[in-house]
């Protein structure tokens, strides 16, 4: 990039019909435009690993709370679903017979949330046992729910 | 009688030598013819402004104008008239002229008219004005046989820019460069520039002292080396180029193109612009007194030396730009040739490059050297210049000496008929006699000189007596067998080329003769060869003049009487007064500090002042003794010997004091401000040339502007140009991780201005929200540059860093290093583009 520039004044002067233009170089400047962002890095943690319930009645509703999930440094579509039990029960909005339900903050299993880059919030889940069960106790009915950070794109 | 056309009425009251005159209107005039006649004496005459006139005016200006006549017995120069304008006793303006009489016994002559205009003069309504007038220095009967005086107009009050500023410097040009002011003339029907506007500065509005007839409104080729530089500095190209075809069709008409006796004072036939060309463009008998007149079609080397430094500026400024179908380079390339031959030359004794003053100058231009013609920014230019070339003889510092070799080729002996030149174009030194003889194989050479560089020819005759005596040779010719043959060569210069031709001769037998041995297949086996040697080209050591013409000054300052640099220098071992050892005639003008030599320490301290090198000693040590007064500089300057005014009469006289002024800021010597100061109070609009022979407004207009472009430009003709530029694109780091350190592609900084530069780089924040630090921290980046070669960097911050200077044409090496922020938490989408300026200013010592 090459710049040349005359910066100054410019005297016009019209004296007995005559004209004059004067110029003055003090200062040339350029410019470097320097392109630059950070590396976008798609991450997702999850503060809590294992969550044991343990034996739950019918129709009750197990809370945890203090969960941090946090994402990386963009804006990031968090995709959280959970399995269904491993005997047979499976997720729903709504607890049913056989069915359970898993909610982050009240939104029942599966939601999408955007991130902003670095947030960090602490969530709440509840679990709810099924209203009726035709399955039978003492068969494990662990699940595991899923985080998954993806790059969001609007639109 | 003579008739006033003013409309104003005269009352003349006898009132003790003092002649009142009522001014009842915008002009009054005085006919003397038919009352009084002043002769070899004075006479006070008195008017009042504004008893019937408007007269409200602040800055005055008054026309005088007079008829002098004197009745001489011989031819008489120097008559002189003194007119002085008084107010309440005190002198407002003075003015003294000089003109010749002519031999008339008696009989009236023409007489002389002058117009002396005074300006700017503090006279106010009601004022009873004196004006005094005196005619002495005749011989015999010098009178005055008319006056009118146009009295006071109103010249506007002109805010004027100080002198040395550019606004100063464009306001004056302005005012110079409006042919209505009467400095320069517009020709649109110039007959050698058809089609094409062309610009002449006048020089004189009377006539020159010429031999044959009047030439009025003439033309000095050193004005048009000054009006290209003075265009240049106000970078009007339309003007430069108007001027610029002036002095090229002008110099057509140089001494090279002219025939017949006019051109026989003419010692040297180049193409050069005449030194002064009349109103119609063509040179004249010029006469410097009434004995010694001159044809004008020799150059001046101080304006050749300067027309050659302007085309050099302009080649480098408008480089694609053409005036008759040439590029200023080119112009300037066939120039230089030019000069290679008639200006610059070595001297004999020390072999040191010296340039001569053209060759209507000292002995045919040589051992005499005028100081103010050297001009060191055009022999720097020059130097780097490529105005050599393959043909023969160009660029060369005496190209009109070479060697002649006649061999005899053909198998038999050749006598000379002739060897000859009917021409004045070429000397011939001790070419074969007639009947001498060449044998077989054998050869001669002898010297010759060029008088014409544009064309000359000689020619010779051999004839093989040998061949009656050869019945072979006769056989194979077809000779008869008492047959002479004889051929006949010409040898012909012109167009920078030497040719040999075989003359046509209505000899059959000769005919036959020289074709069969002058086509032989090999020209060297030819029956005549004819070689022509020139001497090597030489290139002038251009830079080398300005050492050796300060080494001549120096020794002449140290070892001589000479306090300050004389008119004119004699190159003899005493730098002779009187005559020199050339015969020369050592003129008291010759021994002064006066207009011409003014312009060594001009010229000398304007290159040092743009070279940023200190004056030397010696020149410092010069000025010091050039005495500059109130009153301003004698109007013939100095002795250069006692230092004393060479006359009586001071005044403010911008040719001396713009010089001075630039004398003066490269020293930076505390009369400045007292020069500018003077300088600021002449107004070249108030001081218009005036019909009278003077050069005087001519001379002092075009110096003021000269000089004034010297001080705005700091010693040249460039505005300083400051053009720095980086070599690197936009740097485009994309992507970067955290705490990571990235170093960008090298990059040249490189100064292409014509000032010294220093350079400053500075840097903004990241676009998204990091910022610039000296050092990388959370959301915080840094920016350094660095020389390649140097390990220090330079942290950017938002206000500019100094970096470096840079010299003109200096290029450095560098390379930016960005280090990103330890910690981010505005995110990786948004961009954290920033910008690096890179500033340069002017070099300023101790930044």
């Amino acid at each position: 990039m090459k710049t040349s520039v005359m910066s100054g004044i410019t005297v016009l002067s019209l004296v007995l019909g005559l004209f004059q233009v004067a110029f003055a170089a003090d200062e040339a400047t350029t410019e470097i435009a320097v392109s630059v962002s950070l590396i976008p890095e798609i991450k997702i943690s999850v503060s809590e690993s294992e969550w044991t319930i343990g034996a739950i009645g019918l129709n009750e509703t197990i809370t945890k709370n203090g969960i941090v999930v946090e994402v990386g440094n963009i804006e990031t579509k968090v995709d959280i679903s959970a399995t269904n039990g491993v005997s047979g029960w499976k997720l729903g909005d709504t607890a049913g017979e056989n069915q359970f339900a898993v909610k982050m903050d009240g939104e029942a299993l599966p939601l999408s949330k955007i991130m902003q880059p670095y947030d960090k919030p602490t969530v709440k889940l509840d679990y709810q046992s099924p209203t009726s069960d035709k399955i039978g106790a003492n068969k494990s009915q662990d699940f595991k729910i899923l985080f998954k950070a993806s790059l969001y794109t609007e639109g | 009688m003579k008739t006033s056309k003013s409309i104003g009425l005269l009352i003349i009251i006898c009132f003790f030598q003092v002649y009142l005159i009522h001014a009842a209107n915008s002009q009054s005039s005085l006919d003397l013819e038919a009352s009084d006649y002043i002769e070899n004496g004075s006479r006070t005459y008195e008017f009042t402004t504004g008893l019937s006139i408007p007269w409200d005016a602040t800055h005055c200006g008054m026309t005088i104008t007079y008829k002098a006549h004197s009745q001489s017995g011989t031819n008489y120069k120097a008559n002189n008239v003194y007119v002085e304008v008084i107010k309440n006793d005190i002198t407002l303006h003075q003015h003294s002229d000089s003109y010749n009489s002519e031999s008339s016994f008696g009989t009236p002559v023409p007489g002389y008219f002058h117009q002396v205009i005074f300006q700017n003069m503090d006279i106010s309504q009601g004022d009873n004005i004196q004006l005094f007038i005196r005619v002495s220095r005749g011989d015999y009967k010098n009178y005055i046989s008319y006056l009118k005086v146009e009295n006071c107009w109103q010249i506007p009050d002109v805010p004027k820019p100080a002198y040395d500023t550019l606004a100063g410097f464009q306001l004056n040009y302005s005012i110079w460069n409006n042919p209505k002011n009467g400095f320069v003339e517009e020709l649109t029907e110039s007959p050698y520039t058809p089609g094409e506007p062309a610009r002449r500065v006048i020089f004189m509005y009377d006539p020159a002292p010429s031999s044959k007839g009047e030439h009025t409104y003439s033309t000095v080729s050193e004005g048009m080396g000054y009006a290209l530089l003075i265009s240049y500095a106000a970078d009007d190209q339309i003007t430069f180029d108007s001027f610029l075809r002036y002095i090229l069709s002008i110099s057509e008409q140089g001494c090279a193109a002219l025939a017949g006796s006019d051109t026989e004072s003419c010692n040297i036939k180049s193409k050069l612009m005449p030194w002064i060309v009349n109103k119609e463009g063509n040179p004249f008998w010029y006469c410097s007194n009434e004995d010694q007149c001159n044809f004008s079609s020799g150059s001046a080397s101080d304006a050749d030396i300067q027309i050659a430094y302007a085309l050099s500026l302009a080649s480098k400024k408008w480089p694609g730009s053409a005036v008759y179908g040439q590029t200023y380079s080119e112009h300037l390339k066939k120039m230089l040739i030019e000069m290679d031959r008639f200006v610059f030359y070595q001297s004999n004794n020390t072999n040191s490059w010296l340039f001569s003053p053209g060759n209507c100058w000292g002995t045919n231009g040589l051992w005499v050297l005028y100081p103010g013609y050297l001009t060191p920014h055009a022999l720097e230019a020059f130097s780097v210049v490529n105005n050599t070339d393959s043909q023969q003889g160009q660029g060369q510092m005496i190209p009109d000496n070479g060697q002649v070799i006649i061999q005899n080729n053909s198998p038999a002996s050749c006598h000379f008929d002739y060897v000859s030149s009917s021409t004045k174009n070429i000397q011939l030194i001790n070419p074969p006699i007639s009947d001498s003889v060449l044998n077989y194989y054998d050869y001669v050479s002898f010297n010759y000189q060029v008088k014409n560089f544009y064309w000359a020819e000689f020619r010779l005759q051999c004839t093989e007596w040998s061949l009656q005596d050869n019945q072979f040779l006769q056989n194979i010719l077809g000779l008869a067998s008492n047959a002479i043959p004889g051929c006949n060569y010409g040898v012909h210069w012109e167009n920078n080329t030497w040719s040999v031709f075989n003359i046509e001769s209505d000899s059959q037998l000769d005919k036959v003769f020289c074709e069969t041995l002058f086509q032989n297949e090999n020209s060297q086996n030819s029956g005549i060869l004819i070689q022509l040697n020139w001497p090597t080209p030489i290139k002038p050591n251009y830079l080398s003049i300005i050492h050796n013409v300060e080494t001549i000054i120096q020794e002449i300052l140290a070892n001589t009487e000479f306090k300050l640099v004389p008119n004119v220098v004699q190159l003899d071992s005493n730098y002779t007064v009187g005559h020199d050892n050339h015969g020369f005639i050592v003129s008291e003008w010759s021994n002064q500090f006066g207009y011409d030599s003014v312009r060594y320490i001009m010229w000398l301290c304007a290159y040092y002042m743009k070279q940023n090198i200190p004056v030397p000693q010696y020149l410092k040590d010069m000025i010091s003794r050039i005495p500059v007064s109130t009153q301003g500089v004698p109007v013939s300057g100095w002795d250069a010997k006692t230092c004393q005014a060479a006359t009586n009469d001071f005044n403010i006289i911008p040719a001396f004091i713009g010089p001075l002024a630039v004398a003066s800021k490269s020293i930076q010597a505390d009369n400045y401000s007292q020069l500018i100061q003077f300088l600021n109070n002449y107004n070249i609009l108030y001081n218009r040339p005036a019909i009278g022979k003077e050069s005087g407004p001519y001379f002092n207009a075009i110096l003021y502007l000269l000089c004034e472009a010297l001080l705005v430009h700091d010693g040249d003709f460039d505005p300083p140009i400051l053009n720095v530029s980086t070599g690197i694109e936009p740097w485009i780091i994309g992507s970067v991780e955290l705490n990571k350190s990235i170093e960008s592609q090298e990059f040249l900084l490189t100064n292409d201005g014509n000032i010294d530069a220093d350079i400053f780089f500075s840097a903004t924040d990241g676009q998204s929200g990091w910022i610039l630090k000296d050092k990388p921290d959370n959301n915080a980046f840094s920016v350094s540059v660095f020389e390649t070669e140097m390990a220090k960097p330079i942290f950017l911050q938002h206000a500019p860093q100094f970096f470096s200077t840079l010299s003109v044409g200096e290029r450095i090496s560098c390379k930016i290093k960005y280090s990103s922020p330890i910690l981010d938490s505005i995110g990786a989408r948004n961009p954290q583009n920033y910008t690096i300026y890179m500033k340069a200013l002017p070099h300023t010592e101790g930044r």
